[in-house]
């Protein structure tokens, strides 16, 4: 082991030229061993691969559309399910917030007390 | 009235297949007709090559299997693209190197927001103990190669591990042959530096 590192240290010494490519190339491997020796991959990649790639498939663009139509409709479909989601959120907070989903509930409005119209109103009119 | 035409797709052929044997071009251009199991048969073919960059890369690393599945992936996608001037081996080399270095950037930038001392190798330091005492000469090269900067890695990887010459190495980094050669001739040094502080 110790030769072989010291082997090393000397093969990383020599300067690299066109000409002692092949002759270092062979050197190093012979010390290193085969590039394919080592599997760093889990045991079913091919089938990771080949899932992944089926999986997308789903989500691929129309190739051949030059039709806007079907590109809003793949761009609709990618937000489509994380914007419904955002509405329902929002309605079950102003549920649980105001009991009421009515239109001034979702525009915050349901707060919003006759008084202080009249007051304002009442501003407005003394100029 | 018009007569309806079926629409019928020619069979996609490489433009040069000078560089692929026979069997794999075959393979290829069924893949590229939309035949699974002959994609299938391409990443059993070049899974091994490809973990084994991806690893040299990044080290030993969880992304190493995430990073090696987008190279196939990404070249699924661009398969019509590939009109066979290099080998495919090198071709899907060059996707691995290429992401690998997007891994590395990505894990810096991370590195840059997460900023800890513990965390940190510079390079430079010296290699622990335990690091040294690695039985397996091919380790050690990891282990080095792991504390050098991108650029030197890509060409050390290629080179020593893969087993690449500088022409091949050149021609998958694309960067000029001169390039190659000071750049492994700087980073040789380098890691020569590194893995020369190792105590016995």
């Amino acid at each position: 082991m110790d030769q072989d590192y010291q082997k090393l240290l000397n093969l990383l010494d020599t300067d690299l030229t066109e000409s002692n490519d092949k002759e270092q190339l062979q050197q190093f491997q012979e010390l290193i061993g085969s590039p394919s020796k080592v599997t760093p991959l889990s045991i079913d990649f091919t089938d990771k691969v080949m899932n992944r790639i089926e999986d997308e498939k789903g989500e691929v663009a129309p190739k051949d559309s030059g039709e806007l139509m079907s590109k809003i409709v793949y761009m609709f479909q990618r937000v489509a399910l994380s914007g419904a989601a955002a509405i329902l959120l929002l309605v079950a907070y102003t549920w649980v917030n105001d009991g009421s989903i009515s239109p001034d509930a979702l525009l915050g409005l349901s707060y919003l007390e006759n008084t202080s119209l009249d007051f304002s109103a009442a501003f407005n009119n003394s100029f | 009235m018009p007569v309806a035409i079926p629409l019928q797709l020619a069979p996609i052929q490489l433009l040069n297949p000078t560089m692929l044997p026979n069997e794999e071009t075959t393979m290829l251009q069924k893949a590229m007709n939309g035949n699974q199991s002959a994609f299938r048969q391409i990443v059993d073919l070049h899974q091994r090559h490809i973990g084994a960059t991806v690893r040299g890369m990044l080290g030993n690393d969880i992304a190493v299997d995430d990073v090696a599945q987008e190279t196939f992936i990404r070249f699924y996608k661009s398969m019509q693209n590939f009109k066979g001037q290099a080998s495919l081996k090198t071709y899907l080399t060059r996707i691995a190197i290429n992401l690998s270095l997007n891994e590395l950037k990505k894990r810096k930038r991370q590195q840059q927001i997460f900023r800890s001392s513990e965390t940190i190798t510079n390079y430079g330091e010296n290699m622990t103990k335990d690091e040294g005492k690695q039985s397996d000469i091919r380790e050690i090269i990891h282990k080095g190669i792991e504390r050098l900067d991108d650029k030197f890695k890509s060409v050390l990887v290629l080179r020593m591990l893969q087993g690449y010459s500088t022409k091949e190495t050149a021609e998958i980094l694309d960067i000029p042959l001169g390039t190659v050669l000071s750049r492994l001739n700087t980073a040789q040094k380098k890691l020569k530096e590194i893995i020369g502080t190792r105590d016995g």
